[in-house]
């Protein structure tokens, strides 16, 4: 209510200015003292003015090449300029709206998160990595996968023109790497939701029943988590054909175990609860009581898990393509291409060290949004 | 104590049957069977046939899994398909060198881990610990094999170009031993496997050697807060004796049980660091055998893995047991 008010005021004085000042996207937050908001946007709005003017002619060749990923960075690009421009504007012109400044878990988690700095840059890396993946065909020239006079382009190294320099086919690294993040994170993203949505469902009823079928599960959990991980998934790959498909399968096929573990520790102290017994009597059905009543009490442990997941399943990941035994050549992945290097390490560096440096700062953003999200959703951290 | 010992061991049991049903799965639920690859127009069907009866690839499958349990209880890993010997013969070979690599590195992991905690813990909050605090975040998001092929780069390659490096730390970049091993002498012979541990155990080691850190600092950020730290300052003992005497000893204890949670982890590493560094252990042996199609060495590696973190987690726990007179054995 207070904001509300506050808002009110606001536009019986300065407030013509601070509307017209809403038009450049940001600028209204910042004179409000909004500082990371205010520069958020107009940082996202002049990144995206920046491709279209420095890649125009890309952008424009969208409607003649005929491409679905020429489609989806014009609708990244015109989708984030719009929604910057759109926040600004809703934060001036908008219906005075009471902000979410709830007392629910949520938003208190979400206040605690804010207070975090490295995670929400852990979160504004994470941002990047993907508006860079979706506009990835305007932000480079080459084709990740165009070999074009080999003797003249051959191993360079890092330039203007070649950012990371080029591989052994004088394909441009850059645009690999670039293209590379689209398959690590997708399969982490497409493995991480399996894995995690699997281990939630085995670890609630694991723990809500009890018994018999604790005793089964929980043993099989203990057989899968004595393989190392790596070397589990190499051995189920290695008897299929390995392609993305099974890669994503396999992944979300064995990397359940920890979530599950997680979530039955939790759903065992959580049955116990009075809401559980109440639920009990007014005679729901166990589906509904794991589902409706104890699930949504776990969901804290289960996001952390899955985003502190999500930065292991791409080393993994990484690792598997690696050997060979994920993404294949041609196709770029982050693993892929340091291979590919290995062979020419001594004479060009460049090739396997750039792609390795995009996992760290991929890796680095999910744990620190994991982290921040850890303590922002743990009550018993906040006094 | 005894009883829980042998409780544990009695555990263990099932869970070792547990794994090799699994694999006998894994195997089974993989479209095609051993003979595919035998499968060539210059091969006769007949012979084909015949191998799925030597096999036993004809048989119901419970009488298939049976055999299976009895040749692995009887120690009987089959035969390699690409190197026509016996698969235990070559793992015979193979596991000790993936014992050393490990083994290694988990001295390395615990001591660095442990030393860089304790200093987080005693100066927390200040500049070093930060600083620590974040490369560790780093490291712990490094893939181990790039680090491993980075370190390459640097100390095998970079280094030797260097006429002011001193050659100690210019270390070879693959393998176990230099090619004029046999011709060194006895210390020789020993300096020479440390050098090629270097690289390896570091590019295995690092990460773990960063959380490990991260667990010690909390574990002796708590036991530092607790009265019977304050009762010894208060004795005048000098700062140095109360942390590495009274502090040290209580905070060690849940690292111990770390030791067991990182194997598995180690393992994994070791696939890729043994892959980078053509080190010739377990880890290699399954890529190769991967790549070379040769599935009885694939079950039997893996299977071996699995069998040595079970071992692995039964030390941890009964360490634990020994060192924390608190844990009931009931």
């Amino acid at each position: 209510m207070n904001e509300a008010s506050g808002r009110a005021e606001d536009r019986a004085d300065g407030g013509r200015a601070l509307t017209a000042a809403a038009f450049i996207p940001g600028l209204a937050h910042l004179l409000r003292g909004r500082r990371t908001a205010g520069l958020s946007l107009l940082g996202l709005a002049l990144a995206m003015l920046a491709v279209l003017a420095f890649s125009f002619d890309r952008v424009a060749s969208t409607f003649t090449a005929g491409r679905v990923d020429y489609w989806v960075a014009m609708l990244t690009l015109a989708g984030t300029l719009a929604a910057a421009w759109g926040v600004s504007l809703r934060g001036e012109w908008g219906r005075p709206r009471q902000r979410a400044k709830g007392t629910s878990q949520w938003a208190v988690a979400w206040r605690e998160f804010n207070k975090n700095r490295v995670a929400v840059l852990g979160l504004f890396l994470m941002f990047g990595l993907y508006l860079a993946t979706l506009l990835a065909p305007y932000l480079t020239s080459y084709e990740p996968n165009a070999i074009g006079d080999i003797a003249a382009t051959r191993h360079l190294p890092p330039s203007l023109d070649h950012l990371m320099g080029t591989d052994k086919f004088g394909r441009d690294v850059f645009t690999r790497v670039l293209y590379g993040a689209r398959i690590s994170l997708s399969i982490g993203f497409v493995g991480v939701s399996i894995s995690v949505t699997l281990g939630t469902v085995v670890g609630a009823v694991s723990g809500y029943f009890g018994g018999v079928v604790d005793t089964l599960l929980m043993r099989f959990v203990d057989m899968l988590i004595s393989f190392p991980r790596l070397v589990l998934l190499i051995t189920v790959i290695a008897l299929f054909e390995p392609s993305i498909f099974t890669v994503i399968v396999v992944l979300g096929l064995t990397l359940w175990p920890a979530t599950a573990r997680i979530v039955r520790g939790e759903v065992l102290s959580l049955r116990e609860r009075e809401f559980v017994e109440a639920a009990r009597a007014l005679g729901l059905g166990s589906p509904r009581i794991i589902f409706r009543h104890i699930v949504p009490n776990v969901l804290g442990p289960v996001i952390v898990a899955a985003t502190l997941g999500l930065g292991n399943i791409i080393l993994i990941e990484a690792g598997l393509s690696f050997l060979g035994l994920s993404v294949q050549p041609p196709t770029p992945s982050w693993g892929n291409i340091i291979d590919g290097g290995r062979e020419y390490l001594v004479q060009a560096w460049w090739v396997s060290t750039f792609p390795g440096l995009a996992i760290v700062v991929t890796v680095v953003a999910f744990n620190l949004i994991g982290d921040g999200l850890r303590d922002a959703l743990d009550p018993r951290l906040r006094i | 104590m005894a009883a829980y010992i042998v409780r544990r061991l009695i555990q263990a049991i099932p869970l070792l049957l547990g794994i090799v049903t699994l694999v006998f799965i894994i195997v089974h639920a993989a479209p095609g069977d051993p003979t595919a690859m035998y499968v060539h127009p210059s091969v006769s069907p007949e012979v084909i046939e015949q191998m799925r009866e030597n096999w036993g690839l004809d048989r119901p499958i419970h009488i298939q899994y049976l055999r299976w349990l009895r040749s692995f209880l009887t120690g009987d890993l089959g035969v390699s398909l690409t190197q026509n010997r016996p698969i235990v013969s070559i793992l015979a070979e193979r596991i000790p060198n993936t014992l050393i690599l490990s083994g290694t590195s988990l001295v390395l992991i615990f001591a660095i881990g442990i030393a860089i905690g304790i200093v987080q813990a005693v100066r927390q909050h200040s500049t070093l610990d930060h600083a620590l605090t974040l490369s560790a975040l780093f490291i712990y998001s490094m893939p181990s094999f790039w680090l491993g092929l980075m370190l390459i780069l640097v100390f095998a390659y970079k280094a030797h170009l260097l006429d002011w490096w001193p050659a100690a730390l210019k270390f070879p970049a693959s393998g176990m031993t230099s090619v004029d091993h046999d011709l060194m002498s006895g210390w020789g012979k020993l300096g020479d496997r440390l050098h090629h541990l270097v690289l390896p155990s570091i590019a295995l080691g690092v990460a773990s050697a960063a959380s490990v850190a991260r667990y010690m600092r909390s574990s002796m950020l708590e036991v530092i807060r607790q009265d019977y730290i304050r009762t010894a300052r208060a004795k005048g003992l000098p700062e140095r004796t109360v942390i590495l005497k009274h502090a040290l000893k209580n905070a060690l204890l849940p690292i111990i049980t770390l030791l067991g949670l990182y194997l598995p982890f180690l393992f994994s590493g070791a696939v890729l660091v043994e892959y980078v560094f053509a080190w010739p252990g377990m880890g290699r042996t399954i890529v190769d055998a991967i790549n070379q199609r040769d599935y009885p060495l694939v079950m039997a590696t893996s299977f071996i893995f699995a069998v040595m973190v079970v071992i692995a987690n039964l030390i941890a726990d009964i360490l634990y047991a020994v060192v924390d007179p608190r844990i009931r054995y009931e």
